[in-house]
């Protein structure tokens, strides 16, 4: 089980929230959303723990939750997350719950995340249709909040958590 | 109070403090907003009073999308604080921003303020 805290207008597309949500049982943990009104609208997921982002079609939206366990293993793919690690993570989210948003941090990295996004995007550099490329450059990107030993970016925290899942890896 | 008049200027007066004056030549200005669209960001309408320090420290946030622009711009001081006017997705909008400056503000003090913006901001729209 994973729980998706959502902004208002993601939640006011997607569905009611939980008042108080049980926690996640993905190593991941919870992840957040939010809703780019470009065209056709995006929808845009942030890992808490490491900040990762996932770009989707929102549309259909009510079906959007169910079909981000597919598209989260897509982008972990490109970003060269070991496949075991991505496979524990998909069978952890067989449900899902909503809920409000937590973190102001979180919410901070989701606004950065898209200016860097529709940036890229005005000056030509990334393509709007390959929402993948964008979350792999994204997850690239150097975050406020992350840590010098991480890297500063999304990606190194990741690689971190699953080193430390996977020793071995 | 602001009264635009037809010749293109403002004439304008706070009800705090009794100062006034007329502006003149801001059309095609830097802080000529009436070309801005915000009605991507819907919802209903809300309508918040804020503490006058609070006010000026969302006025500082360097980065706001047009939504939040227009919120900020459209503000107006009372006695008793300042009123913002705007949808829910755009005052929602709004604590993403300063949440956004809060993450990259390297002055503790700032971040700490930043932070109890969005507090103030998240607590207003829930009571709402």
């Amino acid at each position: 089980m994973f729980t998706v805290r959502g902004t208002k207008k993601f939640l006011d597309r997607v569905g009611r929230p939980m008042a108080e949500p049980p926690t996640s049982s993905t190593v991941l943990g919870d992840w957040y959303a939010n809703v780019l009104f470009w065209r056709p609208q995006v929808a845009l997921f942030v890992n808490a723990a490491t900040f990762v982002p996932v770009l989707m079609p929102l549309a259909p939206a009510t079906g959007v939750v169910s079909r981000f366990p597919a598209g989260m293993a897509e982008v972990l793919g490109v970003l060269g997350v070991d496949p075991r690690f991505v496979e524990a993570e998909m069978t952890e989210m067989k449900s899902v719950v909503l809920a409000k948003t937590a973190s102001r941090q979180v919410l901070g990295v989701m606004n950065e995340f898209t200016f860097m996004a529709e940036h890229t995007i005005g000056t030509g550099r990334s393509d709007p249709t390959d929402l993948v490329a964008l979350s792999v450059w994204l997850a690239n990107t150097i975050v406020g909040p992350i840590s010098k030993d991480d890297g500063y970016t999304p990606l190194g925290v990741l690689r971190r958590a699953v080193a430390t899942t996977l020793p071995d890896h | 109070m602001i009264f635009r008049r037809t010749n293109g200027e403002i004439a304008w007066s706070c009800d705090a403090c009794g100062d006034e004056g007329v502006i003149t030549g801001w059309e095609g200005s830097p802080t000529d907003l009436s070309s801005v669209d915000d009605s991507y960001a819907d919802g209903a309408e809300l309508v918040l009073l804020v503490a006058r320090e609070l006010y000026e420290l969302i006025r500082g946030v360097l980065l706001l999308d047009d939504a939040c622009e227009l919120l900020v711009a459209r503000a107006e001081g009372t006695a008793s604080g300042v009123v913002l006017t705007g949808s829910t997705v755009a005052f929602e909008e709004l604590v993403e921003y300063v949440a956004s400056e809060a993450n990259a503000e390297t002055n503790r003090q700032r971040m700490r303020s930043l932070d109890e913006a969005c507090a103030a901001l998240e607590a207003a729209l829930i009571e709402e």
